[in-house]
């Protein structure tokens, strides 16, 4: 397998370079950008510039992208697979710019690793196939021949490994997102168990315990990171930690239950007409549709698209719809669309006007601006507001261009 | 199938809650009488008195749940809370008001009481305590004695599927359930008159005393508050009245 | 100068000509002898790896015996020369191949290690020393990942050329020391021949590693065998993501273990085993090394056939690849195709039991049990097609499971993918696709619908594998 490397920045703020050396199936691996020699040979790296990278045919390749900003070039190049290494947004970068596109990133992406357990389980709620590059085990858990000498995985170098591995070969790669899991609850458990009055630590257990479908276990270490806040004086937790536990009530399908503790933690009057339509739906035994809403209520988007996709009412699809919006899986909600039987469309000009802004950013997303710009001014004949898109798309292709320079002015 | 909203913003009951113990002889009676007015039902627990109180209690029709302890629970004060608050949830009821044998609402706060309850924007209320100081006209006011200018939650909406729990503490419990910091509230501005203080000095002496034994580290409350019961003289406000 | 200080002095300065000679390499090894390692092997890439350490690092001339874990563990031979000192054994079922690599060894040291080790240079004479230090030590362990008391260390090296240079650096310098334990658990022991000879092998009651390992040393113990943990040696251990058949401690086998040393069953885990006060057990510490595989019985049933197109594959049921089998035949009902005739299969069956009336199978039954001599009984019907090692697979799987009963619900044989499964309560299953040991009500057996049911006795371990090699 051929890979090319897209770092932001370029190869100096480059933190993944051991992996590069762990990369399955290791045929060539390229950096975009210039590469000190040294690097080159330590890493054993080519570089290649920016300029003689678009001239390679990438279909063959496997991209690593570390930035956003890429994520338009690299589209447009139709590689074999794209993975997205997902970081916080650096000093000098829009936060919320950085951020909306390292999702959008990520949703294209066949697989994603991040370094940052806070972005980790963030993505865990909204997709499928994240994986956490960090750990504290110094235990060996694989090798890897490299040159003369023998190299050492630990526990995520081994999982990120394998995954990779799965992924050339195109077979499917879930186990190993459990297998982290797992890993992940039994050191937060333990840790636990040292420290019991914890907050962060009986919480990201109980996270972990939520994630591996063990909410009867999870309560538990909610409640007691629960208690810790409230007795530490950390008081804004009604919805991160009361709240969760609808979601692991929803989880053991104990939907009424849910529901309460959800009704519980609301009290505008939308929310409380959510509690409303959800009783309505348990009402009329449409369960998975409140348990889908209980998910995505507590931005569990992840598990509320497996719960609504082998459903096929108008209704469930345009919960889906909705899911796949607020996870930046344009590509899928577009297709939702306009397979045209949502009932929730109340009025024929907003749906028009969404459609025409998603294909606008996903025109742009693939490096067609031409369309994407006619499809944005199209939306706004309808709708003025549609403007801001134009001015947000605007941004990220500055923002796009000024890396492209920095790397280019390196190469 | 029929869905009660979990905030009812009419027809709530309001049940007062209090843990009593040797108050046959001081305020209780008075207190009871008071709360006959404006609760609909009052739940007590009996920390082993041993004077009657008991008794007197019984004599409320409006004590819906009455406990007496064989054993005092008070120098495991979150136990004690703990069982009072079981026992009033037993009750299923909307609004809770804890109170001490030796408070007393001021009139405007009783005739409030129903508007605060009922609607569906905040789930407790706090009211600001008075230390009433060596009778019944003058509450006290110093560097140590400014209860009155914070507020404390005495009245709290009950919400079955709310998490509660109380800090495992041997004594200063919290009256309420701790989680109840998470939720809206409001802070009113309804006053309580305390009379614990309004006692003669050799009482308040041994009252002092009894802190003393109880806490002389000061692990639990302030050495230097305890030793203030003992001021010469402190300052002190008349009270006035609201006008209805 | 006091004669005490004379000594230390004296120490000091040999010491120091020892450490000088060894620089300079003039320092022999500890003993001439060969020394035989007994590799258990789980992974063939890490055996491979391991392997190739064991060339690489022992100073000693060695011989060693690997042992594949498994039916499935493919044959990694092409990886060595013919020369290497290795011999690859075959797999055997229903036996601990561990007890058998024993019986044939004739060198006065022995290593057994499991194929996650990876050992560092020098690591072979800093193991032995110890014995030559103490006559009493018996058994020898460096510091691993792997112990789980007094030497367990946990060191993180991005790659062997950094493990390597630790062991290097760190293994001289504290050359010497070593220290007496009261337990080991763990993937690397260095023991003295003779251990074998006065406690024998593994309890074959036991499966997991943690435990045997644990009940050797604590036999050991008994006769006064001293345990050494060499603080002068390092190796490195890989660990798997998932758990390993033998890394988790059944709770059958805790049971055991727990009676056998009189302790309280709620001490689990293990650290109350370096507590116990063996002083106090009273059991018989030689374990006998000999050990026959499992023998089995196989009632092969036929029942009356009404489909009379059926064609029963009893040719294929009888060649089984597993030699230790008693075949006792059971023909219920009337035949009209009367296989008794066929003497090349029926001439293979050590007995034959035959009833009229199908009501009668139950005396059929009755009438297999007095004949069985198996410690396993497994039926096989001739409605059913097995593979020729359906029988070496369920003795691999009873075996491995430490199982009273053993079902097949899988689409296939069971091999190392097979997921075990025990339900809470007794299920009746098919008897065409169960094996119980050989024990006094092992459970119901029942007809309905011209089908024959087995219902486990609820306190048997019965273990059900639910996936063979395809999803279901």
């Amino acid at each position: 397998m051929k890979y090319m490397i897209f770092c932001h920045n370029g190869w100096g703020d480059f933190s993944y370079k051991r992996m590069l050396k762990l990369l399955p199936d290791r045929d060539e691996v390229i950096v975009v950008g210039e590469v000190m020699k040294k690097d080159e040979q330590d890493y054993d790296v080519c570089s290649i510039s920016l300029t003689n990278m678009l001239s390679l045919d990438l279909t063959e390749y496997t991209t690593i992208v570390c930035s956003p900003y890429w994520l338009k070039t690299v589209n447009s190049l139709h590689p074999r697979y794209m993975i997205a290494l997902l970081e916080r947004c650096p000093d000098d970068q829009d936060a919320e710019m950085w951020n909306k596109y390292s999702e959008i990133l990520a949703a294209h992406a066949d697989i994603v690793g991040t370094a940052s357990e806070r972005i980790y389980l963030e993505q865990c709620l909204r997709r499928e196939g994240i994986f956490l590059l960090s750990g504290e085990s110094p235990l060996t858990y694989g090798m890897v021949n490299h040159r003369q000498d023998t190299l050492f995985l630990n526990d995520y170098e081994m999982i990120w490994f394998e995954a990779l591995s799965c992924m050339n070969k195109g077979e499917r790669f879930e186990q190993w997102t459990y297998v982290q899991w797992e890993i992940r609850c039994k050191y937060y458990v333990d840790l636990g168990a040292t420290y019991p009055f914890h907050a962060t630590i009986s919480y990201l257990a109980a996270t972990y315990l939520y994630l591996l479908g063990k909410s009867s276990d999870a309560g538990m270490y909610v409640v007691n990171s629960f208690e810790q806040m409230v007795l530490h004086d950390y008081l804004d937790c009604l919805d991160s930690h009361y709240r969760f536990l609808s979601s692991m009530a929803a989880q053991v399908g104990d939907l009424e239950k849910a529901i309460r503790i959800y009704a519980v933690s609301v009290y505008s009057e939308v929310d409380q007409m959510k509690v409303i339509e959800m009783r309505l739906w348990l009402d009329h035994g449409e369960d998975d549709l409140v348990k889908a809403e209980i998910f995505r209520l507590n931005e569990d988007y992840a598990s509320a698209i497996r719960t609504l996709k082998p459903l096929n009412s108008s209704e469930s699809k345009s919960l889906l719809r909705d899911n796949y919006m607020q996870t930046y899986r344009y590509e899928d909600a577009l297709r939702l669309t306009e397979e045209g039987s949502l009932s929730h469309e109340m009025d024929s000009e907003i749906s028009l006007v969404n459609s025409l802004l998603i294909r606008g950013t996903i025109h742009m997303l693939h490096n067609r601006p031409y369309e994407a710009v006619k499809a944005i001014l199209t939306a706004t004949t309808v709708e003025l507001s549609a403007l801001q898109w134009l001015t947000e798309m605007s941004s990220y292709e500055e923002s796009a261009e000024r890396m492209l320079r920095s790397i280019a002015y390196e190469s | 199938m029929n869905h009660k909203p979990i905030r009812k913003t009419s027809g709530n009951r309001l049940t007062a809650m209090m843990q009593v113990r040797n108050e046959a002889n001081r305020y209780l009676e008075s207190v009871l009488y008071d709360l006959s007015e404006f609760v609909d039902e009052i739940v007590i627990i009996d920390d082993a008195s041993t004077d009657g109180t008991f008794e007197l209690c019984q004599s409320f029709a409006k004590v819906t749940r009455l406990i007496k302890l064989d054993k005092s629970e008070f120098n495991h004060e979150w136990q004690l809370r703990q069982r009072l608050w079981d026992l009033a949830i037993s009750t299923d009821p909307d609004w809770l008001l804890a109170v001490d044998a030796d408070e007393f609402y001021e009139d405007l706060a009783k005739l409030q009481m129903r508007d605060l309850i009922n609607q569906d924007k905040y789930d407790w209320v706090g009211f600001r305590i008075y230390d009433f100081w060596g009778g019944c006209t003058h509450y006290r006011e110093d560097d140590l004695w400014l209860i009155h200018q914070r507020h404390t939650r005495l009245l709290v909406r009950y919400l079955p599927d709310f998490y509660y729990f109380y800090p495992r503490m041997d004594q200063h419990v919290p009256r309420l359930p701790l989680s109840y910091a998470v939720l809206p509230g409001f802070q009113s501005e309804l006053r309580v008159k305390h009379y614990g203080w309004a006692v003669s000095k050799e009482e308040r002496y041994e009252k002092y005393l009894r802190y003393m034994s109880s806490d002389p580290n000061g692990e639990w409350g302030s050495l230097e508050q305890y030793q203030s019961i003992l001021d010469e003289y402190p300052t002190l406000i008349e009270w006035k009245e609201n006008r209805l | 100068m006091s004669n005490r200080d004379n000594i230390e002095k004296n120490t000091e300065h040999l010491a120091k000509r020892f450490a000088h000679l060894d620089h300079i390499g003039l320092i022999g090894l500890p003993s001439i002898d060969k020394v035989t390692i007994i590799l258990e092997m789980t992974d063939p890439v890490w055996a491979v790896h391991s392997i190739q350490l064991l060339l690489l690092h022992s100073e000693h001339p060695i011989r060693i015996i690997a042992l594949p874990g498994s039916l499935e563990f493919p044959s990694i031979q092409q990886y060595f020369a013919k020369e290497d000192p290795i011999e690859f054994w075959p797999y055997e079922a229903g036996i601990d191949r561990v007890n058998q690599a024993f019986l044939t060894i004739e060198t006065p040291f022995v290593v057994l290690m499991e194929d996650r080790i990876m050992v560092t240079p020098r690591w072979l004479s800093s193991l032995i020393w110890p014995c030559l230090d103490e006559e009493h030590v018996m058994i020898v362990s460096p510091m691993s990942p792997t112990e789980q008391f007094d030497g367990k260390l946990d060191l993180w090296f991005q790659s062997h050329v950094d493990l390597v240079s630790y062991a290097e650096e760190h293994n001289p310098r504290n050359q010497g020391l070593w220290r007496q334990v009261t337990m080991f658990t763990g993937s690397c022991l260095l023991f003295r021949r003779e251990l074998l000879d006065v406690v024998g092998g593994f309890d074959p009651r036991l499966r997991s590693r943690e435990l045997k390992v644990a009940d050797w040393c604590l036999r050991a113990r008994m006769i006064t065998r001293q345990l050494a943990l060499c603080e002068d040696v390092y190796v490195q251990a890989l660990h798997s993501l998932q758990p390993r058949r033998g890394e988790k401690i059944i709770s059958d086998e805790w049971d055991v273990f727990c009676s056998k040393w009189g302790m309280e069953r709620e001490a689990y885990p293990l650290k109350s085993i370096s507590e116990l006060d063996i002083s106090k057990c009273s059991i018989q510490p030689f374990i006998s090394i000999h050990h026959e595989p499992l023998f089995i019985t196989v009632f092969l049933v036929v029942s009356e056939v009404l489909d009379t197109t059926f064609e029963p594959e009893y040719s294929t049921q009888i060649e089984q690849t597993y030699s230790r089998i008693q075949w006792v035949g059971i023909l219920i009902g009337e035949h009209q195709e009367l296989p008794c005739n066929e003497h090349r299969i029926w001439g293979s069956l050590d007995a034959l039991i035959k009833v009229r009336e199908v009501e009668e199978w139950h005396e059929a039954l009755e009438a297999a049990f007095m004949l069985a001599k198996g410690e396993v009984i497994i039926f096989m019907f001739a409605t059913r097609a097995y593979e020729s090692d359906y029988v070496t697979r369920v003795v691999d799987f009873m075996y491995r499971e430490s199982a009273d009963v053993v079902v097949n619900t899988g689409n296939d044989t069971p091999n190392l993918e097979a997921q075990v499964h025990i339900p809470k309560e007794p299920l009746p299953v098919p008897l065409s696709l169960t094996a119980h040991r050989r024990i006094q009500e092992a459970g119901s057996y029942v007809r309905s619908l011209e089908e024959y049911y087995f219902i486990p006795r609820a306190s048997l371990r019965a273990v059900y594998w639910t996936k063979g090699t395809e999803d279901e």
